[in-house]
């Protein structure tokens, strides 16, 4: 039993450890190209600014200062959907900024929407997928842990009995927000007015067209085209160079 | 593939087989090479209804010179002697690449021409010519025919009473005769001549295609004077109306443009652009379907502003060939509430109000910040996966760890030789203390148990239970010297008094034997 009482404290270094492994994160400095974006953007020069924030997040890689950064380029810019694009890339790494969320607003206003949504799916932006990763992952190993040690261990049944129960409901938690949250693994933004084709050729029939700034979810691509789905459920192809997903390495996209 | 079949009765084959069989030549049809029958065999076609024969076709068109675009009804009939069996192969055509023809189903029934009854079929639809000049029209069926010969009788034809023969011969040959023999033959040319009567000769089958008889058209341009700019070929007469669906709607929501026209002429030449983008709405290229009397445009259009806006009325320009003369067709203007309350979705036509200028809106941050290399969620990768088999890999293990130890748990002998071995390390502690006291009682004493101890061990019987009877029933040589003396130590010069060389000399010796029982 004394094995097993420390096994749970065990399990979580190991995990904490992995994940500090698995973070592939690292601590950036400021680089010149950087600094040269924050001068770009003081001298009011946002489309220039919003070039080499774009240039830094190619060469370096994604963070959220840099992603809110060029967004308010390109909110200044008058460019609302390639903002919100960059808003919503930057609250995938850092959900909690208050400063991410207000911006955010402000270029689905300018974009002509607003955030319409549900309860459940403002839930599971409270954290990131990594960190609902980790949670319904631990909390998973701890629930099976604490199973195992129930069946195992008769003085400390109840105790290993009542480690589980809680654990797996909140794995079972986490489990559903990661689900919801996931979802923007399928999403998408129009960033230009595009005429939606019934199929993916230049010369097929439009059905309908999309508005810069509206959330979609990418179903696949097909050559220069991708299957979209509008909040409504209207289904057609438009052209792969109108629309952005969030996850820009998403699968469904092809990349 | 469409197959006619018209009546056949007894009265009708032999008037086929009469006109089949007086037909010398055939006008206005073209018989497939591979199948080209006989002349005696060939049906009579004939184009021209006054002139009745085995099939023919006809072709009715309006009068007039027409007009390149415009689009005029046909009606195409194909008449077939009753009686002959109709296979259509093919869809009628015109024999000439500059006219469209579009027929609707064939419809069939039975009329007279001149007493003679005939199937016919009708087909009606549109023609319409695309290039200007001087025509001599046909429109081509392709068929089959399928009839029955004409019957051949045989030369000694029945026209004599059936029965004088047989009774003849039996008159005539008297009683030396074979009556069975004539009787035999007689009743075989009955059959024949009874098959002949209700049969006719042999299935002919002939392809072939039935031409229609010409008929000469006069094709002219459409006249460039008075031609407006915005004509794209529409040829006929049209009108045009406009709707949406809702008329209240909100600034950047799509709402469709339908653009209906109705009437008469060739709608595949009628195309519409629809309204054009403008600082009020902004619209995109119209999706279009046609049915026989309309065709519908629905254009997709987005407000920019909010506000009473009008859509502009749409137009088609036509060449109208009754008037001979270019008309347009207007659409009336429609009038839309677009409703606040949204920002314009309109992106660079610099009525979207300018984001820089919104208030609140956060200042940058400092810093790069924690970058990654990738925004895909964790899961998405491998070495996540792999990772699991860490804790995957501890569960079990512990899960392992326990069940053993609840296995040793539940094993007696093991539980004697932990036992053993912590009474074996207890009494050598005690064996080394005394020594090093130079305690002799205390010595002999540790020394006995902890070689009753290993001994038991060794030999798996209780500790207590080795004596020197024990020893010397298992042990010889120097060890049984050693083991005699401790054993003995109580009655021997090794008691209390003992030197400490004495006890130097037995501590040594019984370290040996604890090792050496160790080590067997």
């Amino acid at each position: 039993m004394t094995a097993l009482s420390s096994f749970p404290r065990r399990l979580v270094a190991v995990l904490a450890v992995a994940g500090a492994c698995l973070g592939c994160s690292r601590a950036a400095e400021a680089s010149p190209a950087l600094d040269a974006a924050n001068r770009a953007f003081a001298a009011g020069a946002y489309g220039d600014a919003a070039t080499r924030f774009q240039a830094l997040v190619e060469h370096e890689g994604y963070s959220a200062p840099v992603l809110f950064d060029l967004g308010n380029a390109y909110l200044r810019e008058n460019q609302p959907a390639r903002a919100l694009l960059a808003y919503e890339r930057a609250r995938l790494l850092s959900p909690r900024d208050p400063a991410i969320a207000r911006n955010l607003a402000q270029a689905e206003a300018a974009a002509g929407f607003s955030d319409d949504s549900s309860a459940v799916m403002r839930a599971a932006r409270t954290l990131t997928l990594d960190e609902w990763t980790w949670l319904a992952t631990a909390a998973f190993w701890l629930a099976v842990a604490g199973t195992a040690g129930a069946f195992v261990s008769k003085r400390g049944r109840a105790w290993a009995g009542r480690v589980a129960v809680t654990a797996g409901l909140v794995a079972a938690g986490a489990g559903a927000a990661l689900v919801v949250a996931s979802r923007v693994n399928d999403a998408g933004l129009v960033l230009e007015a595009a005429p939606v084709l019934v199929s993916p050729f230049a010369g097929a029939e439009s059905s309908g067209s999309l508005r810069p700034g509206a959330r979609i979810a990418i179903e696949r691509t097909h050559d220069a085209f991708a299957l979209v789905r509008d909040r409504a459920g209207h289904e057609g192809w438009v052209e792969r160079a109108a629309v952005a997903p969030i996850v820009p390495d998403g699968a469904k996209y092809g990349a | 593939m469409t197959t006619h079949a018209t009546r056949t009765s007894r009265a009708r084959c032999f008037w086929l087989a009469t006109a089949l069989g007086s037909a010398l030549a055939v006008t206005q049809a073209r018989p497939a090479a591979a199948q080209t029958p006989s002349a005696a065999a060939t049906p009579q076609l004939v184009a021209d209804p006054g002139r009745p024969g085995v099939a023919f076709a006809s072709l009715g068109l309006p009068k007039g010179p027409l007009y390149v675009g415009e689009s005029v009804p046909v009606t195409l009939r194909a008449y077939f002697s009753a009686g002959t069996g109709v296979t259509l192969t093919g869809a009628p055509t015109v024999n000439s690449p500059d006219f469209t023809l579009s027929l609707g189903d064939a419809a069939q029934g039975h009329t007279t021409i001149s007493g003679e009854p005939y199937l016919a079929v009708t087909w009606k639809g549109r023609l319409s010519p695309v290039k200007a000049g001087h025509y001599e029209l046909e429109l081509e069926i392709p068929s089959t025919l399928e009839w029955r010969a004409a019957p051949v009788r045989s030369a000694a034809a029945p026209d004599s009473d059936p029965f004088g023969d047989v009774f003849g011969d039996l008159d005539g040959l008297g009683m030396n005769g074979d009556p069975f023999a004539a009787m035999q033959q007689h009743m075989q040319r009955l059959m024949n001549q009874a098959m002949q009567d209700f049969d006719t000769g042999p299935l002919q089958k002939r392809s072939l295609t039935l031409q229609s008889k010409p008929v000469a058209l006069e094709i002219e341009p459409l006249p460039a004077a008075g031609r407006p700019a915005n004509f794209s070929g529409a040829v006929g007469h049209f009108t045009l109306e406009t709707s949406v669906r809702e008329p209240n709607v909100r600034v950047g929501e799509p709402l469709d443009l339908s653009v209906v026209v109705r009437g008469d002429g060739n709608f595949d030449r009628v195309s519409s652009a629809g309204v054009p983008s403008s600082t009020t709405l902004e619209s995109y290229p119209p999706t279009s379907k046609q049915t026989a009397d309309e065709k519908t445009f629905v254009q997709p259009i987005v407000p920019r502003q909010a506000g009473r806006m009008e859509i502009p009325p749409v137009e088609l320009s036509y060449f109208d060939p009754k008037s001979r003369r270019y008309e347009t067709a207007r659409s009336s203007p429609i009038t839309l509430e677009v409703g606040q309350g949204q920002a314009l979705a309109a992106t660079r036509s610099g009525a979207v109000p300018n984001a820089a200028t919104q208030p609140g809106l956060a200042p940058n941050a400092a810093g790069e910040g924690r970058v990654v290399a990738s925004l895909s969620p964790l899961y998405t990768r491998r070495p996540f996966w792999l990772a699991q088999l860490a804790p995957l890999g501890a569960l079990a293990a512990a899960l392992s760890l326990v069940s053993r130890r609840k296995r040793l748990a539940a094993d007696p002998h093991r539980h004697l030789r932990a036992s053993a071995r912590k009474a074996l390390r207890r009494q050598t502690a005690a064996f080394e203390a005394a020594f090093a006291a130079g305690d002799a009682p205390g010595f002999f004493a540790a020394a006995r148990g902890a070689l009753q101890q290993r001994l038991g061990a060794r030999w798996g019987i209780v500790p207590e239970a080795i004596t020197l009877v024990e020893i010397e029933r298992r042990t010889s040589g120097a060890d049984l010297a050693t083991l005699r003396t401790v054993f003995e130590a109580d009655a021997a010069r090794f008691g209390p008094g003992a030197t400490q060389q004495d006890l130097g000399a037995c501590h040594d010796a019984v370290r040996r034997i604890l090792a050496h029982s160790e080590a067997s």
